[in-house]
């Protein structure tokens, strides 16, 4: 009886078309123009918003072990139990290495909902608040990456990873047209691959205008790849006969995802798993140049190709958004130190509550049908930026150990 | 409570006995595994979720931890098959100090919260003991086992360091036993004055060890053997407890409550209630008994007054007390969670508890739910009361590739009973096992417990839990585990607060749990020296930084007054009159003679320590009270009731933040001559030359008649080594600068006479040295005024006599010392003033135990000023330097430290690997730094377990976050 | 064109669309909120509430 949206925007279902589908005897949206007071009419009313937020707050609070509430009944704890009773796998719980995390709970719970269940009409008023929520979450990630602490790795594994995000960034955006991906889903492998983080994904989301499909996809892309390449990472490097260190930091630098990286580690050797963990602080503290980095080449090369219909990939977003500007400000004032370690946990913890709402709504939104529709040109994609990257990491470690550069 | 400054040497002299054991045989005394540890290197995780550790509240109010464990020990692996003997395998559900019933204990069960509802409990008498040096001797059916650990000598008379070791391996302290000293109770005749005073000539040490329910009486100590007229000790028999938490009702006088289809009834009698339960409709009695009023008073689980206080119904499954519920519990059935209970409370309401499910459990019989695994109960050696649960196998099995699993005892479950934990074990080869993990009742498992897959390990043995036992376990293997760098030096991330700990003085306190402890730092001597005697003794030199915090707010990091000091320290008290040496920044130097004092306090009062008492995290211990300027503090750490009556634990805390060996253990109003009591204690302590009188023993406080303990003046000590040389009356010998004429040499009276002449031939110092007799012999080494009366001091030389053969042939033996420094207590060191010299004595002999140097400023380190000189010896070297390498005025993201060797320079792991909050740390190793690691070896091993995973404290996840709300 | 099943309710609306004047009053909303949070938290840090 219904049918997906496939060929445009999801949005552009405005009130003048209406009348061609099976609802049209429903009441038409009142335009938000219309209703607009102040800029906190997009809160909408209470009564309209409550049940969508209510579901989304279950939703995470039955994903999430979240501050402030004492639920035990969660998929986080859910898989712990089950990361315990499969045992851990190079050190690391098995679903650590697939990337369980606060996002990823609260969107396959919402995910698992919205299939199963459907998702009632009184919710979406609600639901809407994932667009409050991410630029939100993005903003209050800032005090989170510190430069300072990835240099303590020194200058040298720092303009190594530099270096390899922008390689493997700019490749995937590349490589897109080759393996003719949608360049809003290359856009988000770029980022989940080149920072190694899959939340940089839903972070992107807004910044790309993504459809989740896309980003959903590109996650799995990314976290998939992730896992085949923590298996082949240590064969490579038994090839090239890496140190340990150095192996920690082949394996930060080319897998990205922490528990993926120390597992990859730990499949080397004992030091280079604890390596690989000492590492992530470099990837991490650069993480959000990864993200700029795809969002500005591609807001770039859409004010270039503006006319071209196949560029997507920020279509829509007709300047630098202001979040991304408070984000950049944010980012900058946390490498100052203006964010005392207190007060980034408890600011994180909300970032933790933020993002397990928007995942929730996020998982909603999706029919299944909807994320494998992108089929597997995007996986295409990733292992080859992959393997490239691996190629290149090893290539350039190998070399660093070769004529003792670094001290690795 | 062995003195910390003996038990260095241990550590290696088991390793060469456990080497030795490895080569000729096993020792006879290893028929049974009671008793007996895991293998050396047996893996130990701390986590397993089904094990659980946590602490519940009792109806009183009363914190109880209760911790699980499984212990697999004693294991061999011939032909591709792991052999378990009986006893081998074992749970361990133990609570760190007691249970008892009448107070809703809680303990784990199998991973089940149970309540302690009775225990009979007997004790056992062993007599006519006798075992050597080293042993661990099976003296009952059970398994209890007497180590003889440790001798060492006063006055070279000996005294011995034992323990009693509890079938499951615990032990809760080592106790000294000596039959040749004076007993302790004669301090009393002692007349010192307040302040300082000379040396105490007697030597206090009983024959008889008291502690508590447990008694050990030696008959004679030597060198070689203790035997023992009697050893006391308490065992549990039986022990009842209930799955269930307890229905309460409210007691209503002459009328019934409903208990689900039974009625129970209370009549007021003028002891009690008499309590009838009956079928619905009252017509049936099924049980009925005058009831007292169950509270908290000790006596009334004794052996003849526990009966009076519960109606038990096996045949109904109900356990009926009556309890007094505090006014404002009223109609709760909860026990007080969040905030202390009065230990007895005026205003509160008869209720009537019932619990069901019970569960009657007796020592040495079978598990009553699988009969495959053997029944043991452990008392408290203190108490009498129930610590521990043990649950083994009562018959050897075997693991193989064929047969990889044994399962565990079943465990009791309201929903399902089955195998509490299985044991799977395969990948066996010849002689090793590949792979072998712990699964618990939840199906969870351990890593692979093999760490070393490659190479696979010879036993199945292995420790997983937080169980305390393992403390005692570890005790002859913690040092070389912790010091293992397999792993490289573990770093510990901190905990980043808005309140650091801030201490103004360091002096006292011990460094942070979590400090990084690396062993081995080149310019750190290690070296084993020998004294002439011919005695090998290891001297060690260390540093520890302790209470150093980041002021955040000025982007630093403080160490404060004391915070940083360099330690040297024998394995034994450097003694004078034997030429032994110790190392001093980095070079041997010999100690030549020594001054200490003993210090008084009298009429003191000693509040009971309270820890974090401002309430962020700030530890103010107002309740130290010291003892001497730098020298000792006295602080009361923890209190039990014995019969109701306090029993005080109290500690003398040394300056380098260790404990003294000995902790007092008293109690007042017992005596050693009532046969009918249950407990003994002495009512004051003296241990060597270290006594406390106390006047009052109060739960909260402690009146201090008088107190005592040695204090180091001065010491010293030259860089060059003595010579000896014999001379007859009339010959001379340079001496430094002098020139050491001997006048009359009489072996009769056991005199030299010598005198020092300048170069100008002028007399600067004459004496008689001795009488050396064997008067004076006894009181040698220690006695101080004799020690001087066999010396010569002037300047920087010194003679004195030698010990083992003074005279020979006419001629006196003598020893020559050149290049003698003398360091006086609290005077800055001349080499480097930013440092105070501050010698520590030995409590037990005067002599000295370890040279302290710290920086009585504190020290400030930020990124313009990253690295700081440690103290610097008369060629302007400094022994090691401090060097901050990443620091953002938060967190500590690398530091190391560095030591300048024959122009080499050698450099610690990053002490921040892992972002660190302060900058303690422990380098090298000796008796200060081993207490340290003592301390906090529960929490280092786990540490240990997280560094080789590379992973955080586990937070409470999956099943541990409902456990972490703590449900009782 | 059809509504989409997830995000469209029968008015129209659709939770996921977001663009135009909503799209920016939402992100001013996003950034006043995170800005506020953030701060709060901060100063709370900063006066040492916790």
């Amino acid at each position: 009886m219904e049918q997906l949206i496939t060929t445009d925007h999801a949005g552009s279902a405005a009130a003048g078309t209406q009348k061609d589908t099976p609802m049209s005897n429903m009441p038409a949206a009142v335009p938000y123009e219309m209703r607009r007071k102040s800029i906190w009419s997009c809160l909408y009313s209470l009564q309209e918003v409550l049940p969508g937020l209510l579901a989304m707050f279950f939703i995470a609070i039955f994903s999430n072990n979240l501050a402030g509430v004492p639920n035990p009944f969660t998929l986080e704890n859910l898989f712990a139990y089950l990361d315990n009773v499969i045992g851990p796998v190079n050190g690391q719980g098995f679903f650590q290495i697939m990337n369980a995390n606060f996002v990823w709970n609260a969107l396959l719970a919402g995910l698992i909902i919205g299939n199963v269940f459907g998702v009632p009409e009184s919710w979406k008023r609600g639901l809407s608040y994932i667009h409050k929520l991410m630029p939100l979450g993005i903003i209050m990630l800032g005090p989170h990456f510190v430069l300072s602490h990835g240099l303590k790795a020194g200058f040298g594994p720092m303009l190594i990873a530099v270096v390899m995000l922008l390689v493997t960034a700019g490749l995937a955006l590349k490589g897109a047209k080759l393996f003719k991906v949608d360049d809003r889903q290359a856009s988000i492998v770029a980022g989940g691959l080149a920072t190694g983080d899959p939340h940089v994904c839903a972070i992107l989301m807004p910044m790309i205008k993504a459809k989740g499909g896309q980003v959903v996809n590109a996650t799995a892309c990314v976290i998939l790849f992730g896992l085949l390449a923590s298996f082949l990472l240590p064969l490579l490097g038994k090839l090239t006969g890496l140190s340990d260190q150095a192996f920690g930091l082949a394996s930060a630098l080319s897998i990205g995802n922490g528990a993926q990286a120390a597992s990859s580690g730990f499949a080397y050797g004992y030091e280079a798993g604890r390596y690989a963990r000492y590492y992530d602080a470099v990837r991490h503290a650069i993480m959000p140049a990864g993200f700029l980095y795809v969002f500005l080449v591609m807001f770039w090369r859409k004010l270039k190709y503006k006319n071209d219909p196949t560029v997507m990939a920020t279509r829509g977003v007709d300047t630098i958004p202001p979040y991304v500007i408070v984000f950049v400000l944010g980012w900058g004032l946390a490498c100052l130190h203006l964010f005392k370690e207190p007060a980034h946990h408890a600011i994180f913890d909300m970032v933790k509550w933020d993002f397990s709402l928007a995942a929730a709504a996020l998982g909603l939104s999706l029919p299944l049908k909807e994320i494998l529709s992108w089929g597997w040109r995007g996986f295409a994609l990733t292992s080859a930026v992959g393997l490239v990257r691996i190629a290149l990491v090893l290539g350039t470690l190998f070399a660093c150990v070769k004529f003792g550069w670094l001290g690795l | 409570m062995k003195p910390m400054s003996e038990t260095m040497s241990r550590v290696y002299v088991l390793l060469f006995c456990l080497a030795l054991c490895a080569l000729v045989h096993v020792p006879a005394w290893a028929e049974s595994p009671h008793g007996l540890e895991p293998a050396d290197d047996m893996p130990y995780i701390p986590d397993l979720g089904g094990l659980r550790s946590q602490s519940f509240k009792n109806h009183y109010g009363q914190s109880r931890q209760l911790s699980e464990a499984v212990v697999l020990r004693q294991s061999t692996i011939e032909t591709g098959t792991a052999t378990i003997p009986a006893g081998g395998l074992y749970y361990i559900s133990e609570v760190m100090d007691e249970v008892r019933p009448l107070m809703r204990d809680p303990f784990f069960i199998l991973g089940e919260q149970a309540y302690l509802l009775k225990l009979h409990a007997a004790k056992r008498t062993v007599s006519d003991l006798s075992l050597k040096k080293g042993q661990k001797v099976l003296i009952d059916e059970a398994g209890y086992r007497v180590w003889f650990d440790y001798v060492t000598d006063h006055y070279q008379k000996p005294y011995a360091q034992l323990t009693l070791i509890s079938p499951a391996g615990h032990w809760p302290l080592e106790f000294p036993l000596a039959t040749v000293f004076k007993d302790m109770h004669e301090v009393k005749d002692l007349t010192m004055a307040a302040g300082e005073n000379g040396q105490l000539r007697d030597f206090y040490l009983d024959k008889t060890y008291h502690y508590g329910a447990s008694e050990f009486t030696a008959k004679e100590v030597t060198f070689d053997t203790v035997s023992f007229e009697r050893i006391e000790y308490p065992v549990i028999d039986e022990a009842t407890f209930s799955f269930s938490r307890p229905w309460t009702l409210d007691l209503r006088q002459e009328d019934y409550r409903w208990y689900f289809d039974k009625r129970i009834y209370a009549f007021r009698r003028p002891s009690g209630f008499l309590v009838r339960v009956t079928d619905w409709s009252g017509s049936t009695v099924l049980g009925e008994k005058l009831v007292r009023p169950s509270t908290p008073q000790g006596y009334k689980d004794r052996e003849d007054e526990q009966d009076e206080y519960s109606l038990t119904i096996p045949a109904e499954d109900m356990h009926v007390e009556i309890m007094i519920n505090p006014e404002y519990l009223k109609n709760s059935d909860f026990a007080p969670t969040g905030s202390d209970v009065p230990y007895g409370w005026q205003d509160g309401t008869l209720s009537l508890v019932v619990y069901s499910d019970l569960i009657t459990l007796k020592n040495g019989r079978p598990w009553p739910l699988d009969n495959r695994y053997k029944v043991g109960l452990e008392a408290n050696l203190m108490t009498g009361k129930l610590q521990r649960l043990v649950l083994e196998n009562a018959a050897p099995f075997t693991l193989s590739n064929d047969h990889p699993t044994c399962l565990g005892p079943t465990k009791f479950s309201h929903v399902w009973n089955r195998p509490a934990f299985r044991v799977v074990a395969g990948g066996f080869s010849d002689k090793t096992v590949h792979d072998l993990y712990l699964r618990d009742a939840f199906y969870q498992r351990t890593d692979n417990m093999v760490f070393n897959t490659a190479k696979g390990r010879k036993d199945v043995d292995f420790f997983v839990g937080r169980a305390p036992t393992l403390m005692p376990i570890l005790e002859d293997t913690f040092l070389t585990r912790l010091a293992d760098s397999t792993y490289s030096t573990v770093v510990e991330g901190s905990h980043f607060s808005s309140y650091p700990r801030v201490l103004s003085d360091a002096a006292f306190n011990a460094p942070d749990r979590s400090a990084p402890f690396e062993a081995r730092l080149k310019g750190f001597e290690r070296e084993v020296i020998k004294n002439r005697k011919g005695d090998k003794l290891t001297a060690a030199e260390g540093l520890v930084i302790r209470n150093s915090y980041v002021d955040y707010r000025n982007n630093r990091i403080v160490i404060p007054p004391s915070g940083l000091y360099y330690t040297s320290r024998n394995s034994r008290n450097v003694r004078a009159l034997s030429g032994e040496s110790f190392y001093f920044l980095g070079k041997k130097a010999y100690l030549a003679t020594f001054a200490s004092t003993t210090v008084v306090g009298k009429n003191l009062d000693l509040d009971f320590w309270k820890n974090q008492p401002s309430g962020d995290e700030n530890p103010i211990f107002w309740q130290d009270l010291p003892l001497g300027v730098h020298n000792k503090v006295i602080r009361y750490t923890g209190h039990t009731y014995l019969d109701d009556r306090s029993m005080a634990m109290v500690n003398i805390v040394k300056y380098s933040g260790n404990n003294f060996g000995a902790p007092f253990l008293m109690a007042q109003g017992f005596d050693a001559k009532d046969k009918d009591r249950r407990y003994m204690l002495p009512g004051l302590f003296a241990e060597g030359s270290t006594w406390i009188l106390p006047e009052f023993i109060g739960q909260n406080y402690v009146r201090i008649e008088e107190v005592g303990t040695p204090l180091m003046k001065e010491f010293s000590f030259t860089y060059d080594e003595p010579a000896p040389a014999t001379l007859a009356a009339g010959e001379s010998a340079r001496l430094g600068g002098f020139t050491l004429e001997v006048g009359a040499v009489d072996a009769q009276a056991g005199t030299v006479a010598v005198s020092l002449k300048d170069p100008a031939g002028k007399e600067v110092a004459a004496k008689v040295l001795g009488p050396l007799n064997a008067e004076t012999s006894a009181v040698l080494p220690q006695f101080q005024d004799t020690v001087h009366s066999l010396q010569l001091l002037h300047d920087t030389v010194m003679v004195e006599m030698d010990l083992g053969q003074p005279f020979a042939e006419g001629k006196a033996k003598l020893w020559l010392y050149t290049g003698v420094t003398t360091y006086t207590t609290d005077t800055p060191l001349p080499s480097d003033p930013r440092f105070v010299i501050r010698p520590d004595v030995c409590g037990h002999c005067y002599q000295l135990n370890e040279l302290l140097l710290d920086n009585p400023e504190p020290i400030v380190l930020d990124m313009e000023h990253p690295t700081y000189e440690g103290p610097k010896d008369g060629d302007g070297r400094p022994m090691f330097t401090i060097v901050l390498d990443d620091f953002d005025g938060e967190m500590i993201l690398g530091w190391h430290i560095e030591t300048t060797v024959k122009g080499r320079t050698f450099k610690t792991k990053n002490l921040a690997f892992n972002p660190r909050s302060n900058i303690d740390a422990l380098i090298g190793v000796n008796g200060s730094i081993e207490g340290f690691l003592r301390g906090s070896m529960l929490e280092r091993m786990a540490y240990n377990e997280y560094w080789r995973l590379a992973q955080h404290p586990p937070v409470h996840r999956g099943l541990a976050a409902r456990h972490s709300l703590r449900l009782q | 064109m059809n509504r989409h099943p997830h995000t469209t309710d029968p008015t129209g609306f659709d939770f996921m669309a977001n663009r135009g004047r909503e799209e920016q009053d939402r992100d001013t909303v996003g950034i006043i909120l995170a800005v506020g949070v953030m701060a709060f938290l901060t100063l709370c840090q900063y006066c040492g509430l916790y």
